[in-house]
């Protein structure tokens, strides 16, 4: 009975070689985690549980924490494109944001990705808010975050992709890295990569 | 009832993976607030924390004695302890006797900056308490 399974027409899911591939290039480019899908709360709290698994909580893997946490949060809050997920959070249906999120390391860094679909209006919000944080020196962003933070302290919505991105930017070593990719309906796929040093810079 | 107004009841909330614990209590007017927070609506959660602390602050005297012993806190829970922090500073600037502690771990600077980052714009003083 069991055989039907085994050499069942696969048809167009992955084959054992394609996942074979994938094992292979998740494991030569030091994945931590990487998942694709609806980033409710809960998954978002499993992940990060993971996430501080990994290694032992330093300031390093803490930041990195704290950028998994806001990148995967933007996803699930403002992600153009949403599933339903059944009694996620307060029990209830609710749409929550689909996206990709990479948690991995090179030789020098640690590095969170995050992609996701955006609408128009987003894009030019988002482009706004990366070349703004590009242009800012470490002295700059503090102020605009600040600034941020007391805007929108009494909001009735208290979430704000803006403050963020501004959290972002200060606890990465480099400054953010960010893409634009045009996709067929007119949106954009938006992937934003922050960086951390493993080690301290001592020469700089 | 007397006029500290002890017939408040206490707020106490424990902590789950992603908001802190709570304990606020009114009879002694020690307040805390520990652990992790990351929320998905922070708002949601800290509402039953300012309408408390509103009512704590308006119908009582007492000196307040109140501990943040974060560990963990995103940046829409960051505006809600900001919020906590002003309604604290409101109340010291029109004569409240207020003690804030701010409790960090020795290998943790990044919460001890965030800290003296909310200090800069408050009147009141912050007292950093490392562990």
């Amino acid at each position: 009975m069991t055989e039907q399974y085994l050499s069942g027409n696969f048809g167009g899911d992955m084959m054992a070689e394609d996942l074979f591939g994938l094992y292979q290039d998740l494991s030569q480019r030091k994945i931590w985690l990487a998942f694709k899908g609806a980033i409710s709360q809960d998954i978002l709290v499993e992940l990060g549980t993971l996430l501080k698994s990994k290694s032992v909580l330093d300031r390093k893997v803490k930041r990195l924490f704290a950028i998994f946490v806001e990148m995967a949060q933007n996803i699930l809050h403002y992600s153009a494109e949403t599933e339903t997920v059944p009694f996620s959070g307060n029990g209830t249906a609710q749409p929550v944001g689909v996206g990709v999120i990479v948690v991995s390391e090179s030789a020098d860094d640690y590095l969170v990705s995050a992609g996701n679909v955006v609408t128009d209006k987003q894009m030019t919000y988002l482009r706004e808010q990366c070349e703004r944080i590009h242009r800012a020196d470490p002295g700059q962003l503090k102020q605009y975050y600040e600034d941020q933070r007391k805007a929108g302290r009494s909001m009735s919505d208290s979430k704000g992709a803006g403050l963020g991105l501004l959290d972002i930017a200060r606890k990465a070593d480099f400054p953010l890295e960010y893409e634009m990719r045009p996709i067929p309906d007119g949106r954009a796929f938006f992937v934003l990569t922050a960086r951390i040093a493993k080690f301290n810079k001592q020469f700089t | 009832m007397d006029n500290k107004g002890v017939c408040m009841d206490n707020l106490v909330l424990e902590a789950t993976k992603i908001t802190p614990k709570v304990h606020f209590d009114a009879t002694s007017g020690v307040l805390e607030i520990a652990g992790d927070s990351y929320p998905e609506h922070s708002l949601q959660f800290y509402e039953q924390v300012f309408t408390w602390l509103d009512d704590f602050i308006g119908q009582t005297t007492l000196p307040i004695t109140f501990h943040f012993r974060l560990f963990y806190f995103n940046t829409s829970s960051s505006k809600c302890i900001l919020n906590i922090l002003e309604r604290l500073d409101e109340a010291y600037r029109r004569g409240r006797q207020v003690s804030l502690y701010w409790h960090y771990r020795e290998d943790d600077e990044d919460i001890r900056e965030s800290g003296e980052e909310f200090a800069e714009d408050l009147s009141l003083a912050f007292q950093f308490v490392k562990h």
